[in-house]
């Protein structure tokens, strides 16, 4: 085999595998964070991938050189077309991650590869010799791409090779007996992107959300938090230890840091919330989703759960669980998927992440061993996945669908807290880590023209903070600006038991002791 | 020669002006990351580096041809 169609095939290989290895080289190791290790098996797959497709491509180049000229002209038409149409959509999704504002294009070239293919025998057959440069050139530059191998696949097999620094999950229904005396139970349900302004104060036409109006009637409710920041997995590591974080990055092992004042700080899980409830008897228990909180908080919970990000060939049944070899697989299914249109998602992939995150919520709620519960829910945030008009879950519809797949989740967890045996004292905490973030979501594609209405084109910023008592039956309304940081006070008070109703959450936001009153 | 290096000189200005912009990128509200200027500048330069290596023998040529212009005898008048 020549070194040069060698070259083409290594090259092509990783153009072809572009999405399936980008996530690894987040310069901040983001996705991975996201995700979890170990990876070995993960990126063995793709090792193998790469390997095959490279190997597969070299061979149907040379076995190309031997064919009748007229033949070897369409077919190195079809390949610098293929090779042409991939650069395309590999330059869009880097110009998307780049924030260049083409994030209603970013899969919009996907499906032009029928087009370009089509193309290339056109002109094949239109104008030879231009068509015969243009595959020379082509040819050039996928053999060169090649070279990008050299720091592509070592950085691959040190990530295989990457360990957690912590023991991962910590598995479910294996709880000590409960060393604490029947008391307050403290249930904190957090859903991501709901906007306090959609939800309570400017309602879409048409959308009717009665359990989060039911639960504000009878709770104590601020109209005006501020909040904190801007994306997930900054605010609620702040909110867990009472510092507010810009920016973060994680090692190839999946320590954590935090941008503060300038420094990286390493996240500390004996200074979270959980902690301080560890440490004052309480059970605490975590099911969340996006940041790995298992991996992080570990030590200082007594159960822990969450729905990890997933990598590019884990919907197609790619798993760390599984072999290499059968990991690489998956490739194949998905190419299959792409070919007949049947692609998954990322809305079924929220599907699957909501149905599970419900399923052992209700779980964790019905076990009153956990005096501390932390819940995180998938929803409102985009994708849309829900029917509301029949109220199924589906894999398409938009933020107003996902808003009253909200009132309806928060139904269901009310119905179980009411069901569980510490119902009467149950304090129930519902927040939003930030709101509606239109500026990130009307840039995409599947933006419809309802919610282009419902949010005006504008930002309101302010996120639900609703805090409900055991036996308490009237609501409080505060319209005072204060910090979404103030749930860590109303948590830690609490647990300290110096908070035990709506008087005493009342004595601290309306009086606002020193420590509150800087917040506002 | 000289034409080559004013070339290389114009090319490595470009390539520091590149990651001066990258380096630069502010916080923007979306998912993304302005840090993957750096894997893009990698994938570039690396492939940059390819097309030299590719075309080397043809460059080798385009040498001979500059330095063989430039140390032929000159004319006698």
């Amino acid at each position: 085999m020549r070194a040069r169609t060698l070259l083409e095939g290594v090259g092509a290989s990783l153009l072809l595998l572009f999405s399936h290895y980008l996530p690894f080289f987040h310069p901040r190791n983001h996705d991975l964070f996201h995700h979890g290790l170990p990876v070995t098996h993960l990126v063995g797959g793709l090792l193998i991938d790469l390997l095959g497709v490279a190997l597969l491509v070299s061979a149907a180049l040379m076995a190309v050189d031997h064919l009748p000229a007229n033949v070897r002209k369409y077919l190195l038409a079809l390949f610098a077309a293929l090779m042409i149409w991939k650069s395309i959509a590999v330059s869009f999704t880097l110009l998307f991650r780049l924030r260049l504002g083409v994030g209603r294009y970013e899969h919009f070239w996907d499906h032009w590869v029928v087009y370009l293919l089509v193309l290339g025998c056109v002109t094949a057959y239109l104008w030879p010799r231009f068509t015969d440069r243009a595959v020379r050139a082509t040819r050039i530059l996928v053999a060169a791409f090649a070279f990008s191998g050299l720091w592509i696949v070592p950085w691959l097999v040190v990530i295989a090779a990457s360990r957690p620094y912590v023991s991962p999950a910590l598995a479910e229904g294996n709880l000590p007996p409960a060393s604490y005396s029947p008391g307050p139970r403290v249930i904190w349900v957090l859903f991501d992107e709901l906007s306090y302004d959609q939800t309570f104060e400017h309602r879409a036409p048409g959308i009717d959300l009665p359990n989060f109006d039911r639960l504000r009637s009878m709770s104590v409710s601020f109209s005006h938090v501020r909040p904190i920041g801007y994306y997930t997995d900054r605010i609620i590591p702040s909110l867990f230890m009472d510092k507010t974080f810009t920016e973060f990055r994680s090692t190839i092992s999946g320590e954590l840091y935090f941008g503060e004042n300038g420094k990286w700080v390493r996240f500390d899980p004996n200074t979270t919330l959980f902690a301080v409830a560890k440490k004052n008897g309480w059970n605490p228990g975590v099911d969340g989703w996006y940041n790995p909180m298992c991996n992080i908080l570990a030590p200082v919970v007594i159960t822990c759960s969450w729905s990890p990000d997933v990598l590019p060939g884990e919907e197609y049944g790619a798993s760390e669980d599984r072999s290499a070899l059968t990991n690489s697989t998956a490739v194949v299914r998905e190419a299959a998927d792409f070919a007949t249109g049947r692609e998954i998602t990322p809305a079924d992939t929220h599907v699957r992440d909501y149905r599970e995150i419900m399923a052992r919520a209700k779980a964790l709620i019905g076990n009153d061993r956990l005096h501390f519960l932390y819940l995180h829910l998938p929803i409102p945030h985009p994708p849309g996945i829900y029917d509301r008009g029949r109220h199924e879950l589906q894999s398409h519809g938009n933020y107003l669908d996902n808003l009253v797949l909200s009132d309806d989740a928060l139904s269901e967890l009310m119905s179980e807290i009411k069901a569980s045996p510490a119902a009467d004292r149950t304090i129930l905490i519902v927040t939003s880590d930030h709101s509606w973030r239109t500026a990130i979501y009307r840039d995409r594609a599947d933006w419809t023209a309802e919610e282009e209405r419902a949010s005006g084109g504008k930002f309101d910023d302010r996120p639900v903070l609703l805090v409900h008592f055991p036996d308490q039956f009237k609501s409080e309304d505060y319209s005072a600006p204060i910090s979404e940081m103030v749930e860590y006070d109303f948590i830690v008070g609490m647990l300290d038991r110096q908070i035990q109703s709506e008087h005493d959450l009342e004595s601290l936001a309306v009086k606002a002791p020193a420590g509150l009153q800087a917040r506002r | 020669m000289i034409k080559t290096l004013r070339v290389v000189d114009y090319l490595l200005t470009c390539l520091l002006l590149l990651t001066v912009v990258s380096a630069l990128a502010k916080p923007a509200y979306a998912y993304a990351d302005p840090g993957s200027g750096l894997f893009i500048v990698q994938v570039l330069t690396t492939t940059f580096a390819g097309v030299l290596f590719i075309v080397r023998r043809r460059l080798r040529r385009l040498r001979e041809l500059i330095t063989g212009a430039y140390s032929k005898p000159p004319r006698k008048d």
